[in-house]
Formats: structure tokens, sequence, C-alpha cells
């Protein structure tokens, strides 16, 4: 299936769900208030068990359907790649009363996307998921902004990432999350050439990135170092590169990350000393 | 916009100031009280509550018409008990919530190395019963890495024999916590139990060695003065463990230039120590692995400040 085809069928999942939610409430309501007029007692008592029993029927059959999807984000941590896709597939084609786990394998269908480099696929599924209100399910809000950023980033389309950046802004972050944020916002500035905001805190931003895995760490320094050689910062540059040859094969992520190639030329050594920058020239975009 | 950019320079690798007090435990970690007091409370209450609201329900359902004044009361009696149980599901929801945040927050201090802090909060969780059991082992933990910090090493060995025996871990999160049992041991001198427990690991690890592994190996041949093993070992292995450690590689770093210092090679030291101080913070690698100090000043600035070796 599309992602778009993915997406409207979520969409009419959820509202399906919504539909049956208030049809229940709505029929409870009536027969308990309307029951007694027009039926014995002991037919509306039935009519008030039966309907509990059904909505604790279909909330058990949602909540071993949340156990599942509680399943895909270690499925997709270890690889296990096509048996989370069968599993959410599922998910999404079958019906449920709870939307969160339609809601949920949305996401976690839009992070396989987005490990399988399917830039478009992974921003599509994201933007669908963000148009559902996400109140019930706390943090899946900001990790389909960072999904939707990053895909956004690689697919070109800097406002869309500027968008989802926002966003992410205002948003209440874990830790782990506003690492990620900071690598985004990162690699946004980098290409659009924002220099000098990439300076700004630097050494907040630098005990963040401590924090985070060694590729993570590298990029985000490196293009810290690569915004402190455009404004003639030698020494935070130096600093950085060390930091970051220490960290990992700059050379390999500078193939994914082209401003890197500025210091770090892919598959060549890199160079030692970088010329200071003509300070009355503002720097282009990478 | 103005740009406040880092007028000052990056940091210089300093060790001439490692500050040698702890900082100041306010909170008493009790260790026995805390795995007494944390124990999930049995939640059979909730569940015998259902069990009663779902007997009055089948009362109501075969009461007789002429049962006006009992019928009545059976409803209030629903009601009120239906009324309890939300109050009490939201009651524990909201419990939940907290312990959660809460737990958030300790592994951030952690992190940012914010220690009393990440005391104070675990005191708080554990203090009372937790709610899930899961939880409690993420803070039993947290805090043994605490206990380690504050240099309690028998007592960090305790909570990790506890979850060791209490805990059905994933493999990732056992291979951590038994090498930071490891580290204890070699931190508290029990070089046997140290090497046994190493041993354990290796056979648990196969053949995907891990960081933790080899950091473990890496300090305890610093401690028994195999400096050659240690940095064939590292070399071997520094491809991994830049990898998997990322700063924390740091570490690393420093203990080989410990053994590059024990073998003679000062040059060697030298340069491992800078890299050492690129990657992490003195007084944090030396709060771990003191054994360092003398390796890490040679990659240093400054020269080293009287008192010697915390």
């Amino acid at each position: 299936m599309r992602a778009d085809q993915i997406v409207h069928s979520v969409d009419r999942g959820v509202l399906v769900a919504r539909i049956c939610r208030i049809a229940w409430f709505v029929l409870l309501a009536l027969s308990i208030v309307l029951g007694p007029a027009l039926g014995s007692s002991v037919a509306v008592t039935t009519q008030v068990v039966l309907f509990l029993a059904m909505w604790i029927g279909l909330t058990a059959g949602g909540m071993r359907q949340s156990r599942v999807a509680m399943q895909w984000p270690t499925m997709i941590a270890q690889g296990q790649i096509e048996q989370a896709e069968e599993q959410i597939d599922a998910a999404l084609r079958g019906f449920t009363v709870l939307s969160s786990v339609k809601l949920l394998g949305l996401h976690h269908l839009a992070r396989i996307r987005l490990g399988q480099k399917r830039w478009a696929d992974a921003a599509t599924l994201s933007r669908g998921l963000l148009r559902h209100p996400l109140r019930t399910l706390p943090g899946l809000s900001a990790a389909s902004y960072q999904i939707l950023a990053e895909a956004s980033m690689r697919l070109n389309d800097l406002s869309g990432a500027f968008v989802a950046l926002q966003h992410l802004r205002r948003q209440k972050l874990s830790l782990d999350q506003s690492q990620g944020v900071l690598l985004l916002e990162t690699v946004y500035l980098a290409r659009i050439g924002a220099w000098p905001s990439m300076m700004d805190g630097i050494k907040s931003k630098l005990r963040l990135a401590e924090l985070m895995p060694a590729d993570g760490a590298a990029l985000t320094q490196g293009l810290l170092a690569v915004a402190a050689q455009r404004r003639g910062r030698e020494d935070w540059a130096a600093y950085l590169r060390s930091r970051c040859d220490l960290l990992t094969d700059m050379p390999r992520l500078a193939v994914d990350e082209v401003c890197l190639q500025s210091i770090w030329p892919p598959a060549a050594p890199r160079l030692e000393v970088a010329p200071p920058p003509d300070a009355s020239q503002e720097p282009p975009p990478c | 916009m103005e740009h406040t950019v880092a007028k000052e320079g990056p940091p210089h690798p300093v060790v001439g100031d490692i500050p040698r007090e702890l900082p100041v435990l306010e909170e008493p970690l009790d260790v026995d009280a805390l795995l007494e007091t944390s124990q999930p409370r049995d939640r059979r209450a909730p569940a015998g509550l259902l069990l009663v609201g779902l007997a009055m329900a089948v009362a109501l359902l075969f009461r007789k018409d002429d049962a006006g004044g009992l019928w009545l009361l059976l409803n209030a009696a629903l009601l009120v008990l239906g009324g309890l149980i939300v109050w009490i599901v939201a009651r524990a929801a909201r419990r939940h919530r907290r312990e959660q945040e809460l737990l958030a927050l300790v592994h951030q201090n952690i992190q940012f190395r914010q220690w009393p802090a990440a005391a104070a909060d675990l005191v708080t969780l554990l203090s009372a019963p937790m709610l899930l059991p899961q939880s409690r082992i993420q803070a039993l933990i947290y805090l043994s890495t605490v206990l380690a910090r504050y240099q309690r090493f028998a007592d960090a060995s305790k909570v990790q024999d506890y979850i060791a025996e209490h805990a059905q871990l994933d493999p990732a999160s056992e291979q951590g916590l038994r090498a930071a049992r490891i580290w204890a041991l070699l931190r508290d001198d029990r070089l046997v139990d140290a090497d046994r427990a190493i041993i354990a690991l290796r056979r648990m690890c196969g053949a995907n060695r891990s960081a933790s592994l080899a950091m473990a190996e890496l300090y305890r041949d610093i401690k028994t003065g195999h400096g050659e093993e240690a940095l064939a070992e590292f070399q071997t292995d520094l491809a991994m463990l830049r990898r998997q450690l990322g700063h924390r590689c740091a570490d690393a770093w420093a203990l080989a230039a410990c053994a590059a210092r024990a073998m003679g090679k000062l040059d060697d030291a030298r340069s491992m120590a800078r890299n050492a101080l690129l990657l992490g913070d003195a007084p944090e690698i030396l709060s771990r692995f003191p054994e360092t100090e003398a390796a890490l000043r040679l990659g240093a600035d400054t020269a080293p400040a009287a008192g010697g070796a915390a």
C-alpha cells in the first residue's frame, strides 16, 4: 500500500472507532434514561449489562493489540523489520475501538520508512499522524515531528523542516529527544548557512552532544566545527575537529552530509589547517 | 538578532584542580531500607472492589420487583463503588505519571552528573512502594550508579546482586549491570571476585565482544599491573570502543594512557591522555579511575597540584 493510502485508511479507522465510541455512549445513556419508561426493568438491566460486556470485550481486544504494539520498538531496534511491518499492517487493517493502536502503527511505520531511507513515505506518514490529536499519547507528537524534520531535510524541503523544528521547540522534550532535536537543528542551520546561530550557546550544545551515540555526537560537533571555521574561530574549529576524529570516521559521515566536506573530504585525507575565511564576505550555505 | 558567539575559546585539558571532596550527599541512602520500602504493594484491593461491584450488578439483575428499598440501596452502593474505582484508577494513573517523570529526571541528573539531585530523587522514588516492578528495577540500577559515584562500592554491589537475583533483564541491560558490578568489585579491590565475574561476562557475551567487557578487562589489567596486555587489548578493541562508547571512550583512553605510562612509553601515554581529556572531563574520569591521575597529568597543560591522588 502507498503511504497516502495508509494514511487514508488510518483516518477512516480512527473515524469509525470514534463513531463507535459515541454511538455506544448514546445507546447506553438512552437505555438508562428511557429504558424504564419503555420496557421492564429486567430487560433494561440486561441491556445495560450487555452493553457493558460488549464494551469490556472491545476494550480487551484493543488492549491486546496495544500489548502487541508495545513490542514494535524492540522489534525495530533488533532489526526484525519485516515481522514488525507485518504486525503493523495487520493492526492498521483490523478494527479497534482504541485509536491509539492505529496511530502508534502509523508512527512506527514512519520510523521504519525513515530507516529504509524512503524519506517521502516517512514524511507523508508523519504528516498524516500529526493531523490527529495526540494528547493521550505523550511523546508521540515530538517523536513524529522529529521524523518529519529529518525526512523533510533529506528531501531538501527546508521550509517543512523549519516548521517541524518550530513545533519541536514548543514541546516539553525528554533528554533523548533534546539530543535528537539538537542534531536536527544543527543540520538545518548548517544547510541554510546560519553559522552565527550555530555558534550561539556552543558550550551547552557540546554538553548535550557529549551524551549522544558516537555518530550523532560526531556529526553535531563536526557541523559546529564547520561553523567555527566559517566564523574564523580556528581555536574552536581545531578543538572540535580533533574530537570528531577521535569519535568516528568523519569522511564516512561526510558522504551523506555535504557541509562536512569542507573539513573532511570523503575518502580523502582531511585538511590539517583550513584557510581563515574572509571576514568581509558572508560565507555561502552548504 | 545579536549573536553572543562564544567569546572564550574551547576548554583546555586541566587536571590540576580536581576537587578532592565528593559532593555532599544530603540524603541518607540506606540501601536495605530503600530495597524494602520500594517493594510494589499487593494490588488485590481494586480487583476485590470490582468483584463486589460485579456481585451487586448480578444481584440487581435478578432482583424482585417488590424489593424497592434494597434496590435503591444496591443502586446507591453500586454508584459509590463505581466512583471509588474511578478515583483509585485516576490516582494510580497520576502516581504512575509522577513516577515515570521522576525516573526520567533521575536519568537526566545522572547524565549531567548532578549527583546530589539524583540521590534526592532516588530517595523520594524508593521510599514508597513503587507501582511497576520494571520501574523499580530501573530505579535500583540508577541507585547502584549513584552509590558507586559516592564510592560506596559494597552497597553498589549489594544492589546489583539484588537486581541480578530478582529481575529478568534484557541481554544489553544485563551486560551493563554485570560490567558495573565488575567495576565496583575492582574499585573495592576484590580482584578474585572481579576476575570470576569477568569470566562469566565473557561467557555471556560469546562471540559478540562488547565495550563493557572490554572496559572491564582493561581496568582489571591496570589493577593487576598487566600494562602490556592492557595496551594490546586497547589497540584491538579501539574501533569497537569508539563505536559503542562515544564520548565515554575517554575512560578507555585514560586507562590506555595509564598502561603506556607504566610501560615507560611516555610519548604514547601523553598523546593518549590528551585524547582522554579531549573527549571527557578530568574529574569524572578520575572519580571512576583514580589510578589514571598521573597519566592524565601528562596530557594536561597545568602542573600537578599538591596533595597527590584522590
